[in-house]
């Protein structure tokens, strides 16, 4: 269902795609819009998100297992070792997902609604197994990492840019879980690693020469 | 590239740092000639499954083994869709690598260490310290001249499964092996490949010594067992019949004629062999049998001398006291065997002491099988897939050889082989 | 390849056969024609192709 509306600093007219969207960004002049009802409510800018150059962009379609989505959102977050995007998905059937583009590679998860008991930032190490349905996962980084910028459309309020922990958990047959912990309680999302050509994306960012 | 974190300035082949809007220079070299040249020049592009890739960045790593040092070089390989791959050059072999967006887990096979990635063992093959010596070009993460790795090799030819530690991280990457020749044709390089030396780690078999090893296997099987039937065949049907027997008795100085002949027998059916049987009473004593086997019609002689034989002691034999000789392709007919004995009037040594007589018995059989030509058949038969079975366990060997473990593998029986198609 | 081995492993099968089929032999047996009839009556007046007799063969 899309909804208008208007940009409170600019005014100009903002679309949602997404009806699960929490906030949005405005096109024209990057302010971070929070909706509240029917208002919206300017909270920030958007951040510098021309670092990363991922080949997805807003409105990229693709298929997820037979699922087709498009893409309303993206985050950026900034770490020691560069950047990487967490892409927000709306899928077909209105449930909503991420693509996360690391140095593109490429995982796409949901957000579990209850997540396992997850151990508090201080006690977990890499290598940490989590045993989640009926695969095995294992800690294999963990990120101290902020806001880069925010684009689009996203689920939930957002823009804070202090530093939070991540932590990446892979099986040994593809399987890919995240624990966001800057919230509480820590968000957990569960998916899977993806090849590039899985998604028969289009509507991909181009670039010269490719 | 805005991937980059560290781009190498060419000129100065100084390592820079661009994450930050200031570029910084993170490592700078004193000596400004270059190290190594890529063998594929930076800004190349190439087709790898179909897919296009440029070559953006270049560095040599170096392990030292029994003091001596071994290099290698790595390309890394850019698409802005597909994202990263690199390529490994040592010696001529080649390998396309991507890293694995998961966590093997570890099992033994054979008793050696192997690691476990989408349900495919790879058995561990080397440990190493990785030092980079040279670095030109791009890269998304930090390299640096003298970054140290270790390292671990797992193979499952044509794959190699490899973990890279460093301080914080264990990175995993899955290769696949490639020929310099297979490189040349995907960046459409001038020149020719460096060629490949002895056999590297995760190289694939020539299917000459792989499949030909048991189709040589099975091949002889079916020969042995065509060999064997061809056993029981003669058992079956070769007659094997008695055709004649009788026994004579033979004193040396006698006077007249000693040689005499038998009562004619027939030989029925088609030309095979007859058996000529001499059991004797010979001990401390020889004797010689002049023999003729004659057809009655056509007047057809086989003729032949046997001598027999026989001394023993307190604790050792030597000779036999009974003969048997096989006259080839005698056809049916009505035959008679002329018998010519003799023995010495006089013994001339010391060790004929027996008599100057004998008693003997001959004994003629038709169509008798002869089984070493089966046996002999038997033992060269199998030889051809010896030679197959060497040239695959020297692969094998001259693989294992370069790694940790010497050639103690038991590779002729290790069961990487049997994952790979057939 | 496996052609080449299965034609080798036939001609030793063959051979094999061939030798037991046509009642083969190594032993060093001498052909001898026309012998006459006579000889069944007068076997003395055979003469002996086979030379080399009369003669200790034995070791030691």
């Amino acid at each position: 269902m899309r909804t208008k509306s208007n940009c409170p600093q600019c005014g100009a007219p903002v679309e949602f795609q997404f009806s699960n969207a929490v906030q949005t960004t405005c096109p024209y002049c990057q302010s971070i819009l929070v909706r509240t009802d029917v208002d919206l409510k300017r909270v920030g800018e958007m951040g510098d998100i021309s670092m990363d150059s991922s080949p997805i962009q807003l409105r990229t379609e693709g298929v997820y297992r037979n699922k087709a989505f498009h893409v309303v959102g993206r985050i950026v977050y900034l770490y020691e070792g560069g950047t990487w995007n967490e892409w927000h998905l709306a899928f077909q059937d209105g449930s909503s997902g991420w693509l996360s583009d690391a140095q593109l590679d490429y995982a796409i998860s949901f957000i579990v609604k209850d997540p396992p008991p997850l151990l508090p930032t201080d006690k977990i190490t890499r290598g940490a197994e989590l045993k989640f349905r009926d695969s095995k996962l294992y800690v294999t980084t963990i990120t101290i990492a902020k806001y880069g910028g925010v684009e689009g459309e996203l689920p939930f309020e957002h823009w804070d840019r202090s530093d939070s922990q991540f932590v990446d958990l892979r099986s040994a047959t593809r399987g890919f879980a995240t624990i966001d912990y800057s919230e509480e309680p820590p968000m957990f999302f569960v998916g899977e690693a993806v090849e590039f050509d899985e998604l028969k994306l289009r509507n991909l960012r181009e670039f010269e020469g490719w | 590239m805005s991937h980059s974190l560290n781009a190498v300035c060419p000129r100065c082949l100084s390592v820079l740092d661009v994450t930050s809007n200031q570029v910084q220079i993170l490592q700078k070299f004193n000596n400004k000639a270059a190290y190594a040249q890529p063998l594929i020049p930076l800004g190349t592009r190439g087709k790898l499954q179909g897919k296009l890739f440029e070559a953006i960045g270049f560095q040599v790593r170096r392990i030292v083994v029994d003091a001596t040092p071994y290099e290698w070089r790595e390309y890394l390989l850019f698409n802005p869709y597909q994202g990263f791959r690199y390529l490994s050059e040592y010696d001529g072999h080649w390998n396309e690598i991507r890293t694995v967006p998961g966590t093997p887990t570890f099992t033994q096979v054979d008793g050696r260490k192997a690691a476990v990635w989408l349900g495919e063992s790879y058995k561990h093959f080397q440990n190493a310290q990785a030092t980079t010596v040279f670095v030109l070009g791009e890269f998304p993460f930090q390299v640096r001249n003298g970054d140290v790795a270790k390292v671990d090799d797992y193979i499952s030819p044509p794959k190699v499964l490899s973990s890279e530690i460093i301080p914080g991280e264990i990175n995993w990457s899955l290769g696949e092996y490639r020929t310099g020749a297979e490189i040349w044709q995907a960046f459409q390089l001038t020149g020719a490949p460096p060629p490949a030396v002895g056999v590297y780690a995760n190289q694939p078999a020539p299917p000459e010594t792989k499949s030909s090893f048991w189709t040589s296997l099975s091949t002889a099987v079916v020969l042995e067992a065509i060999l064997f039937v061809v056993l029981v065949a003669c058992l079956l049907f070769m007659g094997n019949e008695n055709v004649f027997k009788q026994s004579y008795f033979y004193r040396a100085n006698t006077p007249g004629e000693q040689s005499f002949v038998t009562p004619v027998f027939e030989l029925k059916g088609r030309p095979t062999n007859v058996e000529v049987e001499l059991e004797t009473n010979l001990r401390q004593n020889w004797a010689y049998f002049n023999m003729a086997l004659i057809n009655e019609q056509t007047g057809q002689a086989w003729d032949f001398g046997r001598e027999v034989s026989y001394y023993s002691g307190s604790d050792w034999t030597e000779g036999s006291s009974t003969d048997s000789v096989r006259v080839p392709s005698v056809p049916a007919g009505r035959y008679y065997l002329r018998m010519e004995p003799e023995m010495e009037a006089r013994p001339t040594d010391a060790y004929t002491s027996g008599p100057r007589e004998m008693t003997y018995t001959v004994n003629i059989k038709r169509d008798v099988p002869s089984f070493w030509p089966i046996f002999l058949a038997m033992l060269l038969v199998p030889i051809p897939a010896f030679f197959t079975l060497g040239r695959k366990v020297n692969f094998e060997s001259a693989r294992w050889a370069e790694s940790d473990y010497g050639s103690a593998t038991g590779a002729a029986c290790s069961s990487d082989d049997e994952e790979d198609d057939d | 390849m496996r052609l080449g081995y299965l034609l080798y492993g036939m001609m030793l099968i063959g051979g094999a056969g061939y030798y037991n089929y046509r009642g083969m032999s190594l032993a060093d047996i001498n052909e001898v024609r026309n012998v006459p009839k006579s000889v069944r009556d007068n076997p003395g007046s055979y003469r002996s192709h086979y030379g080399g007799h009369s003669r200790y063969f034995g070791g030691k």
